[in-house]
């Protein structure tokens, strides 16, 4: 194998293993898919703490 | 047609999750790795609470029940997040956490065991999903009493006596405060460990499998976490469904996030 092929090779080595650059869905979507599954994570958690203390009478 | 929904979901999530199980156990056996242990110990439960649910829209068995309850209604999440837990946190923490789950789930199956004989089974209907069936649900003031519904009256816990919808739990009866104990540990393991995992892989610019991966997995958890709080609410028709997509959507997590990398070297499961 070449020089050029294996810096080749590996630039698409590197490509697959991080993240594409410049890309809406990573650099965007995500972020705010990460924020909103965080809200409602705590969200269920208070919900079940309130049925814990007895705040929420089910 | 309800009849069928309620027998046929249970069932088709009933062989997801023992597929998804399977898959899960066998990387254990090639990795020895504890946290695939304690998955496939909780997808197990998974199963056996989407075969219970099956079953019990056929027949009544208070064994099948009595599993339903453990395992699909109070232990799943906590087993399956302890394996997340084996992930995030020291040896030292790890090991005295599982002891203490380990304690509860027995201290979980002894309560129920204790309340099974006060079990009210002339209010068991197979044409009625067993999540709407299975607790005794106090009628509050203005609220109209369901047609066909087979009431009792209950003291409540500001010392009032109100009229109840008979279920097959006893009201109050002490069993019922484990579930949030279990699922608030299960859900802030499960899903904080899937939301933290994803985000220090995308705060790094590597390896987008296991962003997507964790991101599937945590919102599998969060549909059924979701499904199960609506049905504690008393609308139990979108726990089946719920957990047939929650199912479906963390094995699909789990494969992309167990797929090996160009240049990675391969699972030994795989």
């Amino acid at each position: 194998m070449t020089a050029k092929e294996k810096r080749s090779q590996q630039g698409q080595l590197r490509q697959k293993s991080h993240m594409p650059e410049k890309s809406l869905f990573f650099e965007k979507v995500i972020p705010v898919l990460l924020a909103a599954m965080t809200i409602l994570t705590v969200l269920l958690i208070s919900f079940g703490v309130a049925i814990l203390l007895g705040l929420i009478n089910i | 047609m309800q009849m069928s929904i309620q027998l046929f979901l249970p069932f088709i999530t009933t062989v997801v999750m023992l597929v998804f199980t399977v898959s899960v156990l066998k990387r254990y056996f090639a990795t020895r790795q504890l946290q695939n242990l304690f998955w496939g110990i909780g997808l197990a439960m998974f199963a056996i609470g989407s075969f219970a649910e099956a079953y019990l829209a056929l027949a009544w068995n208070k064994w099948v029940f009595f599993s339903w309850y453990l395992f699909g209604a109070i232990l799943t999440a906590a087993w399956i997040g302890q394996g997340t837990l084996y992930l995030m946190v020291r040896k030292k923490w790890r090991e005295k956490v599982t002891w203490v789950l380990l304690a509860g789930s027995l201290a979980a199956a002894y309560l129920l065991l204790q309340t099974m004989p006060e079990l009210d089974l002339e209010v068991f209907s197979t044409d009625v999903a067993i999540s709407e069936q299975y607790r005794t649900k106090e009628i509050k003031e203005g609220s109209e009493i369901p047609t066909e519904a087979k009431t009792t009256t209950v003291v409540n816990r500001d010392g009032q006596e109100v009229t109840a919808v008979r279920g097959l739990l006893p009201f109050d009866a002490p069993i019922r405060t484990t579930t949030p104990l279990f699922n608030i540990y299960g859900t802030l393991t499960l899903v904080g460990g899937a939301i933290y995992s994803a985000f220090l892989f995308w705060r790094k610019r590597v390896m987008p499998n296991r962003v997507i991966g964790n991101m599937l997995i945590a919102f599998g958890a969060i549909l059924i976490a979701s499904a199960s709080s609506i049905t504690r609410l008393g609308y139990g028709q979108f726990l089946y469904i719920g957990e047939l997509l929650a199912g479906v959507i963390m094995f699909a997590g789990f494969r992309i996030t167990a797929r090996p990398q160009v240049g990675e070297a391969p699972s030994a499961a795989e």
